[in-house]
């Protein structure tokens, strides 16, 4: 995982097999949730995100930040997704939750978009990093589930749960929010 | 606001941690951006649904991406054609271990042609179709005049699959019994999701060849504008399509009767045509061979015109033509054109052996002397 400037700049000036591996770790499965959201199939979505990487890769871009860098690859999924959508002709299409698929797909992937995948990537990322007691007990609240429900269906006692949830709270924000402020500052343009 | 304040408040507001302070200031932020707002809203609502989803995404090491992708590209033409087979094979002991024998069916064989041709298909873009539900008469009212047909209600057909292919690609698909059937470009079948107990029939316009699993308890028949075609097990070709407004049907192996739209139904025998057209049904003894290449790639031109032939090799590769002059229409000509061949070498074959100048000029073929 991106932890630091220092492994952001490597990213950016050094273009090797660990700089693409850390930019991977760190994209991968936003990048797939987006393709997946545009075409309603994981194993497309996989497919597209592997290519799109393999391309950035072949290709040796300079790119003169992160954030373009990011912009470039959702970018990319994007309009593969697009092209694989034209080319899709099968309507065998599988009815998916309608919470997951897209609205709408505007013509243009404007800043707006890109700041809001960007804020769902970061914040998967730091539930991804929390230890699964922490992450089961906020997203069952998240759920809507009370405090006695949680601890009913973990099979652990109440104050345990208002300890995780705390916890998992207190991770979040560390992780996400600006005290932080030299790691996000790269981040933004 | 700058975009880090905003990046936070978003992070927050999807967490639900957000103060009054910052929930209106994310408010007045969002309420000017309605589309932002709506997948905001839709996100924070269904977190854990959608976190279920992505934590399901697998990251690997890049290495093995990079490996994989060779591998995996060349994986899915192989499972193409063995997944036909094991599916025909799944049918078949389906249908043993489960029905009574009205259902024995014996899958066809794809010959090492037919399916050497499926990957060239491929390969070459070629394999394309849209299958869409049938959900009301308006998609079938073109194929399929329901007055004509006996017994036929709209409600049967609801719920087929109906497959068209545009000018410019193939179909090869296999139906609920086995059957193979590789449609020709411009054409269009509807077919059920499964077959009946007594018959098996599919509704054709266009041209396709059948390669039909064995079933001597349940006819498969293939009912076209022109009327039908009734058979048990064999290999034939059906166009529907060509200047003359009938159909033709070509057997190429096994045993099938014809019958016309007002009732007259003959046996053809291997190796023989039959055209049904609105005023009765004739059979000839004829060569198969320039009837069927088209399935295995191939396009067999045997005393056939400059014009028929342009026709076909325009349609196929999208493009015009243009003839400078109109004798020129009429000369005709031998030959063998590969179909999965780009059209330019096409063209020069066609020259090698005529005074006659073909060239493919932008989006337009131009015959001239």
């Amino acid at each position: 995982m991106i932890t630091n400037t220092k492994d952001e700049i490597r990213i950016i000036n050094q273009w090797d097999n660990d700089s693409l591996q850390l930019l991977y770790d760190d994209y991968f499965k936003a990048l797939t949730f987006y393709a997946d959201r545009i075409l309603n199939s994981r194993v497309e979505a996989e497919d597209v995100v592997q290519d799109v990487f393999l391309s950035v890769w072949q290709a040796e871009k300079d790119f003169p930040s992160i954030a373009m860098l990011r912009s470039y690859l959702y970018h990319s999924v994007r309009n593969q997704c697009l092209n694989r959508l034209k080319k899709r002709k099968l309507e065998t299409v599988r009815l998916e939750d309608t919470q997951i698929g897209h609205t709408n797909i505007s013509d243009e992937l404007g800043e707006d978009e890109l700041q809001m995948e960007e804020a769902i990537r970061q914040v998967f990322q730091a539930i991804d990093a929390l230890p699964a007691n922490q992450r089961r007990v906020l997203m069952l609240a998240m759920q809507g589930n009370s405090t006695s429900e949680i601890a009913e269906s973990m099979n652990i006692a109440v104050g345990t749960v208002k300890k995780h949830k705390a916890r998992a709270i207190q991770k979040l924000r560390d992780q996400l929010m600006p005290e932080a402020f030299l790691f996000l500052t790269f981040f933004v343009q | 606001m700058d975009d880090k304040n905003i990046s936070t408040l978003i992070k927050k507001g999807l967490l639900g941690l957000l103060s009054a302070e910052e929930q209106q200031q994310l408010d007045s932020y969002l309420n000017e951006r309605p589309q932002m707002k709506e997948e905001f809203q839709s996100f924070r609502d269904s977190i854990p649904e959608n976190y279920e989803r992505y934590k399901q995404y697998k990251g690997e090491r890049i290495e093995n991406v990079l490996k994989d992708y060779k591998k995996r590209h060349i994986r899915k033409m192989a499972i193409y054609i063995v997944s036909t087979a094991a599916c025909l094979a799944l049918l078949f002991a389906l249908a043993v271990g489960w029905y009574q024998d009205y259902n024995r069916t014996e899958p066809p064989v794809l010959s090492a042609d037919v399916q050497q041709t499926i990957i060239m298909s491929k390969q070459s873009h070629r394999q394309d179709a849209v299958i869409t539900t049938v959900t009301n008469e308006e998609e079938y009212k073109d194929i399929i005049d329901i007055d004509e047909e006996e017994g036929l209600n709209a409600n049967a057909l609801l719920n087929s699959y109906k497959v068209t292919t545009y000018h410019d690609k193939e179909f090869w698909l296999t139906l609920d019994d086995g059957t193979v059937v590789h449609l020709n470009n411009d054409t269009r079948l509807i077919y059920p999701q499964k077959f009946g107990s007594k018959k098996r029939e599919v509704y054709l316009e266009g041209e396709a060849y059948f390669a039909v699993a064995r079933n001597s308890h349940r006819p498969f028949i293939v009912h076209t504008p022109h009327g039908s075609v009734i058979e048990h097990g064999t290999e034939f070709n059906i166009n529907t399509k060509n200047e003359e407004d009938e159909t033709v049907v070509v057997l190429v192996d096994g045993c099938v009767s014809v019958k016309s739209n007002h009732g007259e139904e003959r046996t053809l025998k291997p190796s023989e045509m039959a055209q049904l057209k609105s005023d009765g049904l004739s059979i000839e003894p004829v060569d198969v061979e320039p009837y069927v290449a088209w399935n295995t790639g191939t396009f067999d031109f045997r005393d056939v015109s400059l014009e028929k032939i342009m026709d076909v090799l325009s349609r196929w590769h999208g493009k015009k033509v243009v003839f400078k002059s109109e004798e020129l229409r009429h000369h005709t000509f031998y030959g063998h054109i590969r179909r999965y061949d780009q059209l330019e070498p096409a063209l020069k074959a066609i020259m090698a052996t005529t005074n006659i100048r073909i060239t493919l000029e932008g989006d337009t073929i131009e015959v001239s002397e």
